[in-house]
């Protein structure tokens, strides 16, 4: 049972490996042909099955989100609001159920620590939070300082915040691949250190930045149609809202990631001391591998 | 770089199968987009809310925000026969402001297939499988013949032939169009 779950989340996992953040087909400027090798068309038809089941659920959301932002613009009501808060909850969550970097930015760092399940709550808060600033500062900085052609405008931004992004997802996980098969920071030498877990507040925050910072496309869009409603407001409520959507995912798949670790260790080590801490420390370089691989391979993608 | 989690862009996609002549001319395709794309398309393009393009607002749009959908095949894997057409020509490029500010695109794919006493095949599937646009299932609704009277012509939605790589795999329907002179 917990080794199936583990199967399972870690397909998931590998299948959002090839998932990359991507720039919109339409407005980018792409060199080179959108590519159909075995690898993508096994990794898309793994996740097309969920899409497919989303995809109108989603555009019912969506359709949903934009008619009530547009019945705000005449009377704001204390209920209309609650419920674009509430619609845009439901959306961040749907939207961030695919295949994404945030997950498997969060899965491979909890598979590559010693985590905690309050860790992942933590987590989700704090990638809903970057989340909403970066979409917010993106989007308003594009409108109403540069304001050129939105659409090209995004595109540029985007392509910059990922090279930087995926170049810290790539050193970070450098540096932990590197601890793990030192076994430095290993979560024996923690627990006497510390006491408790491995993760403090500033490694999480420095998980969650990278995470939570590229501006999710379909926020954009809900922020760059209340504004241009002259609605400044509820963009902000409802982007905030559909971050802490995205969170919520995000921090159910970093749960089911300590979870299942913590169930295949238990269950393979079988009480055995020694096994149980070199299977954990075989999962930790795993984890560090997948995100330190994840990270190149995004980079090298962007250059 | 391609691909993204899960759909931004929703597309209502209705086609038109056009004979002419004795010969399949082509299809043309007419998309409708969501509210929050059409808005940053228009608000880029049609700064004013004139709700139509003129000629270089139309020719922006198709440089801005369609051209690069060559790399994507525009989305669509057509087939005649059994073989697959790897390359195909756009014309006709439209977009245009429907009801409710919807942005729509129209374009012609052109076959320019004779028809033959013998039936022919052509065979479609509009999907885009890097996830970033989701369009809506294909019905026969949405899918008009313009035909004479000397062509026979049947629609059909059908499951892809192609054997998938894994069981359970997803596969776009296909729209399955059949032709042939009638006797």
């Amino acid at each position: 049972m917990k080794r199936s779950a583990f199967v399972l989340s870690f397909l998931l996992l590998a299948a959002s490996c090839f998932a990359q953040v991507g720039s919109n087909p339409f407005t980018a400027r792409d060199s080179k042909p959108h590519s159909e090798g075995f690898l993508r068309s096994l990794t898309s038809g793994a996740s097309a099955l969920l899409f497919n089941a989303m995809a109108p659920i989603q555009k019912t959301l969506n359709e949903s989100l934009a008619a009530i932002t547009r019945s705000l613009q005449g009377s704001r009501s204390l209920s209309g609001l609650l419920f674009v808060m509430l619609v845009s909850l439901v959306y961040g969550m749907f939207h961030a159920a695919g295949p994404g970097h945030g997950k498997t930015i969060v899965s491979s760092f909890f598979l590559a620590n010693d985590a905690k399940l309050r860790h992942s709550v933590m987590i989700g808060y704090l990638i809903a939070a970057v989340h909403a600033l970066a979409a917010l500062a993106v989007v308003l900085i594009l409108y109403y300082v540069i304001r050129g052609l939105f659409s090209t405008g995004i595109e540029q931004a985007d392509h910059y915040i990922q090279l930087g992004t995926f170049g810290i997802i790539a050193v970070l996980g450098a540096f932990m691949l590197v601890g793990r098969i030192r076994g430095t920071g290993h979560h024996h030498h923690v627990h006497a250190e510390e006491g408790k877990s491995g993760l403090t507040m500033r490694s999480l925050i420095g998980i969650a930045v990278p995470a939570g910072v590229i501006p999710c496309p379909g926020a954009v869009a809900v922020i760059l149609f209340a504004l241009s409603l002259h609605m400044l407001g509820v963009s902000v409520l409802s982007v905030v809202s559909i971050s802490l959507g995205m969170g919520v995912t995000i921090s159910v798949t970093g749960a089911i990631v300590i979870l299942a670790k913590r169930g295949v260790v238990r269950a393979v080590a079988h009480g055995h001391e020694e096994r149980n801490s070199t299977l954990r420390r075989i999962i930790e370089i795993g984890g560090a591998g997948i995100l330190f691989l994840f990270g190149v391979v995004l980079f090298l993608a962007q250059l | 770089m391609p691909a993204a989690a899960h759909p931004h862009v929703f597309i209502n996609n209705k086609m038109t199968v056009a004979f002419d002549a004795g010969v399949l001319q082509g299809i043309t395709f007419t998309w409708t987009f969501d509210d929050m794309f059409s808005n940053m398309i228009l608000s880029d393009y049609d700064p004013k809310h004139t709700g139509h393009f003129d000629a270089a607002q139309a020719k922006a749009v198709k440089e801005g925000a369609f051209d690069n959908l060559e790399n994507y095949h525009y989305f669509i894997a057509l087939a005649v026969g059994k073989k697959q057409v790897p390359r195909f020509a756009i014309e006709r490029f439209a977009p245009g402001v429907a009801e409710a500010n919807k942005l729509t695109y129209s374009f012609f794919v052109p076959l320019k297939l004779p028809v033959a006493p013998v039936e022919q095949t052509v065979r479609l599937t509009v999907y885009d499988d890097s996830y970033y646009v989701a369009f809506d299932l294909l019905h026969l609704d949405d899918v008009t013949v313009q035909a004479g009277p000397e062509v026979t012509c049947s629609l059909s939605i059908e499951k892809t032939k192609v054997k998938p790589l894994w069981p359970g795999q997803y596969m776009p329907d296909q729209l399955v169009i059949r032709f042939k002179g009638s006797s």
